[in-house]
């Protein structure tokens, strides 16, 4: 019923803790420029653009419409999409949406964050998000939220925080490999144990970072010859406003993820996700939330995700591979986050992830994490 | 694209400050009340896109406070951060995707619970323009004064659109403002020459051609495209991309001259010298063809990025009524009009 939709082109920026050699339009067009030329196409190939940035972080209001000289945007039809932590995935579904529907037949979605222009107050920005006289007081920002799922994760399960720890340990190997990577250096087991706690279980080393950078991807109905990612599966669900109402009967259980994720295995005829995905690009914003994510998403049964990570199986060479860019934990400007998921789970499947490469990568699923825990999922195809 | 159609319409009542509710509460209003009106219920509601500004609403994330009060927890929802028009076509490309059947848009704006000259100055250059205290008046003004001179115009010109808005404005019951002090405010536009800052919200729900049945209006065409940003670097007094757009938006729903063939047209106009400027951007003579802008336009009410929605519900709730059969509706984001949006409406039986 839909028109097909495939992904051909994927450019990044390099994301690094402070990008103070460019302006955001700059640092956009450095993404842009490289999705184009991924893509084989001329600016004028673009039919369309959908951007997404969120502007409490950088202080500029309307900033799609001062990024416009970056964005590539200025004189055609552009949208904003600003949904929090999921912009960067809100954007691929919008963009993906935009070329099903034959409203276009070429849409470049393009995200960015200058978390450095926060000053390190990227918390007091999230703040912001919840109700100022019920929530504001006591909940503050993304780690202490990811805290009360972690604690609830480990009561449920007695997972060990030395468990969480290798998957950061796991993601800088990975990040070590793409050069485009924020955070390259490797860590121990023992140095994310020292790292100063944040909100009990989350220390230091388990949170991702806030980076600066830009990604950019190009939707099409016509591929042409080169290498495509087709979109196989695309869904999204939200949940209540109030944290305190938000799932049945336990904030640690991603009830949206699961049911996302369900509904996009159907439409892409995915019957046993472990076996039948080749790589997992996983929006985790902190490593206790990779264990939730990755048993939402149907990888193992419920409290068999730490040994799994233990056991090797999430590793780039492993039995279900997850983020071999290094992920979010690596990585983080905010709203190019999700959209890098999708970037990079589409240059596996199209064979153009280089060294972080994962060997015959056929199928592969990007997600994206925000709001009040809020889920989208993407499923992309070597084949149409 | 597949047809995609209104089910129905609703907006509040705008006015300056509503104390009584919260933005939250204010997009309830009308999701409640456009169930009311077309008898829907929200398990008929598929997905919901919701258009909202985080600096206005002084929250990151606006749309998460408004997602219960839009019915949207369990379902998949998206905002689109721009004017009410520009989620429309996000929602519209969901159920012409074939993904959705039905979608909701909910719009709101509070201007009361923020200082908007001060947020608009926040969207200018930081460096070069911010410290000038340049804001969306004093751009206004600019842009006014830009149009009188290339169409050689006095300003009782820009008086005289003002006064045609008010009296509109007048004969409807959801506007804001009805009449306004002859204040200068940013040479050469006085504050009844100026778009008041208004709380509203607007609601349209949109569904597939399986689901709206017989004589309904329909969606047949948008155009939207964004300027670049720079007011040096456009001629204000032109009507920029605008006359982009509307082509756009003709050719999708094949019309070939507006003047005759549209029936109504609802402008975002900011200023009144906007009334005169976007009816030229959009190809229609200065007098004569389709009414213009019977509600008053945003001159009547502005309420952030439900300003171009309500002109969609405007035009639609006029071809309900059977006052024509084809209508186009506009909105804008940014100022002096950086990014333009068209729909036209239609009148007529399934496709």
């Amino acid at each position: 019923m839909r028109d097909p939709v495939a992904i051909v082109g994927a450019g990044q920026t390099a994301h690094r803790s402070r990008r103070l050699d460019v302006s955001a339009p700059e640092l956009i067009d450095e993404a842009v420029q490289a999705a184009l030329l991924d893509a084989r196409l001329e600016p004028d190939g673009i039919d369309a653009v959908v951007v997404g940035n969120m502007e409490h972080f950088e202080g500029i209001h309307l900033s799609d419409l001062w990024a416009v000289e970056g964005t590539g945007g200025a004189g055609k039809p552009q949208l904003k999409v600003a949904t929090g932590g999921t912009t960067g995935s809100s954007l691929a579904q919008a963009a993906y949406y935009l070329v099903a529907g034959g409203f276009f037949r070429t849409v470049m979605a393009v995200g960015w964050e200058r978390l450095s222009d926060s000053e390190g107050e990227t918390t007091t920005g999230i703040v912001t998000a919840f109700d100022p006289i019920y929530e504001r007081p006591t909940l503050a920002g993304a780690v202490s939220g990811l805290a009360i799922l972690a604690c609830q994760y480990q009561a449920k399960y007695g997972t060990r925080a030395e468990e969480a720890a290798l998957v950061v340990v796991q993601a800088r190997e990975n990040a070590a490999r793409n050069s485009h990577a924020h955070l390259r250096q490797p860590v121990t087991v023992a140095e994310v144990l020292a790292s100063p706690v944040l909100s009990t279980p989350i220390r230091y080393l388990d949170m991702c970072p806030t980076s600066d950078g830009a990604c950019a991807v190009v939707f099409t109905s016509r591929p042409g010859d080169g290498r495509a990612a087709w979109v196989r599966g695309v869904s999204s669900r939200h949940n209540h406003t109030y944290l305190g109402d938000v799932t049945e009967g336990s904030v640690s259980y991603l009830h949206t993820l699961r049911l996302a994720a369900e509904d996009a295995y159907r439409q892409a005829g995915v019957a046993d996700p472990r076996q039948e995905l080749d790589v997992v690009e996983m929006y985790e914003p902190c490593t206790w939330a990779a264990f939730e994510w990755a048993e939402a998403l149907g990888l193992c049964g419920p409290g068999e995700a730490a040994r799994m990570w233990a056991e090797g199986a999430t590793r780039r060479d492993g039995e279900i591979p997850v983020n071999p860019s290094g992920g979010v934990l690596c990585t983080n400007p905010i709203g190019a986050t999700g959209l890098i998921r999708v970037a990079e789970a589409s240059m596996q499947v199209r064979g153009t992830a280089g060294e972080r490469q994962v060997d015959g990568a056929r199928l592969a699923l990007a997600t994206g994490f925000g709001g009040s825990f809020w889920s989208e999922v993407m499923v992309l195809a070597a084949e149409r | 694209m597949r047809p995609v159609g209104i089910v129905g319409v609703a907006q509040t009542r705008h006015a300056e400050r509503r104390d009584d509710v919260n933005y939250a509460e204010l997009a309830f209003e009308v999701v409640s009340d456009l169930l009311a009106r077309t008898g829907w219920s929200h398990d008929r509601i598929d997905t919901v896109i919701t258009a909202s500004s985080d600096f206005w609403d002084g929250r990151t994330i606006s749309d998460m406070a408004v997602q219960d009060a839009a019915g949207a927890a369990g379902k998949s929802a998206s905002k689109v951060s721009m004017d009410g028009t520009f989620a429309l076509v996000y929602a519209a490309a969901r159920i012409a995707s074939g993904a959705y059947r039905t979608c909701l848009v909910v719009a709101h704006g509070k201007a009361s619970e923020g200082n908007p000259r001060l947020i608009a100055n926040a969207a200018f250059d930081p460096i070069f323009q911010r410290p000038m205290g340049i804001d969306d008046h004093t751009a206004l003004g600019l842009q006014a004064r830009a149009f009188l001179d290339r169409k050689g115009l006095t300003p009782e010109a820009l008086a005289e659109a003002a006064t045609q808005s008010a009296a509109a404005a007048a004969m409807n019951a959801n506007a804001h403002r009805r009449q306004a002090a002859h204040v200068l405010v940013a040479d050469p536009l006085h504050e009844d020459e100026i778009a008041p800052d208004s709380d509203g919200a607007c609601a349209v729900l949109l569904a597939d051609a399986e689901t709206v049945r017989g004589e309904a209006v329909w969606l047949d065409g948008f155009g939207f495209a964004t300027d670049v940003h720079g007011l040096g670097d456009r001629d204000l007094g032109e009507p920029g991309v605008l006359p982009q757009v509307a082509r756009e938006a003709y050719r999708r729903a094949g019309v070939q001259d507006p003047d005759r063939e549209l029936d109504v047209v609802e402008v975002h106009d900011a200023s009144s010298a906007q009334t005169l400027l976007w009816r030229e951007g959009l190809g229609l003579s200065e007098s004569g063809g389709p009414a213009w802008n019977p509600s008053g336009g945003a001159m009547s009410a502005q309420p952030g990025f439900a300003t171009g929605l309500v002109r969609v519900a405007e035009v639609f709730g006029r071809l309900a009524r059977g006052e024509g059969k084809t209508g186009l509706a506009h909105g804008m984001t940014g100022f002096v009009g950086q990014a333009h949006c068209a729909w036209i409406l239609r009148k007529r039986a399934r496709a």
